[in-house]
């Protein structure tokens, strides 16, 4: 019986929040409308945003091998209150995304991000429709800040920092508050 | 920042708190801060392949955090 109410909680939160991604993805497209910007479109993670993440196995200057299949199932089954996102430069895909809220939902994760390598062809920068995407949401559900968690290397931790993040070496993330 | 900005984006938080954001606040607030990230990434070279994220350390761990508000 509690397994199935467990179930049941499970389906519930994975629809509100899942009606949240999209009005928050929503959202966003309609600021990139309003600039103009129609190229780019943001959407959740689909099966052809999963089979478009192989391709990047085929860079020599991809810098981690993530299996995007395997870890988006996993992100999926346990964050029901996830943000993800899938950036699309007219039908290439450029980024993949995935964070959540924290315990207590005072902070948005930003888990992973990847962008798609610099090898396989020129693209356009995808850090500033990350942030839209997680910028919205976390105001959607009321978050006072943004976590950047994990950044691979100073000169991403450098890069973060130019849009206003902060480092902090214990937890290894940097933060945002949201105003 | 000043002591006088930071109590005014304090008290300002604090109000977003108890009220939420409307979706035309979220809309506007959107806006502002893609103006503004967007100059920033025109000004700033993406670093070759932007990539973060602890993913193998994910796959490895069996369940999320109790408490990672303060981590």
């Amino acid at each position: 019986m509690v397994v199935y109410s467990m179930l049941a909680n499970h389906i519930d939160a994975e629809m509100r929040y899942g009606r949240l991604r999209t009005e928050a993805l929503k959202a966003a497209h309609e600021t990139l409308i309003s600039q103009n910007i129609t190229n780019i479109k943001l959407y959740t993670i689909s099966s052809e945003a999963l089979n478009a993440s192989r391709l990047w196995d085929n860079s020599k200057s991809r810098q981690v091998n993530w299996d995007w299949f395997e870890s988006y199932r996993s992100f999926k089954h346990r964050y029901p209150k996830r943000f993800e996102m899938a950036i699309w430069d007219k039908k290439s895909l450029i980024g993949l995304s995935m964070g959540r809220p924290t315990y207590r939902g005072t902070a948005l994760r930003l888990d992973f991000v990847e962008a798609a390598p610099s090898d396989l062809g020129e693209r356009p920068s995808i850090i500033e429709y990350v942030l839209l995407g997680y910028d919205i949401y976390s105001r959607m559900l009321n978050a006072k800040q943004i976590r950047i968690m994990n950044p691979i290397n100073n000169k991403v931790l450098s890069y973060y920092e130019k849009f206003g993040y902060s480092y902090v070496a214990k937890g290894d993330y940097l933060y945002k508050d949201i105003f | 920042m000043s002591d006088k900005i930071i109590n005014i984006q304090k008290a300002k938080q604090d109000k977003r708190q108890k009220t939420g954001w409307s979706a035309e606040e979220i809309k506007e607030r959107a806006a502002a801060e893609f103006d503004k990230n967007r100059k920033i990434s025109q000004e700033t070279p993406e670093p070759e392949n932007l990539v973060s994220g602890d993913m193998d350390g994910f796959l490895k761990e069996k369940g999320s955090k109790d408490n990672d508000e303060e981590c």
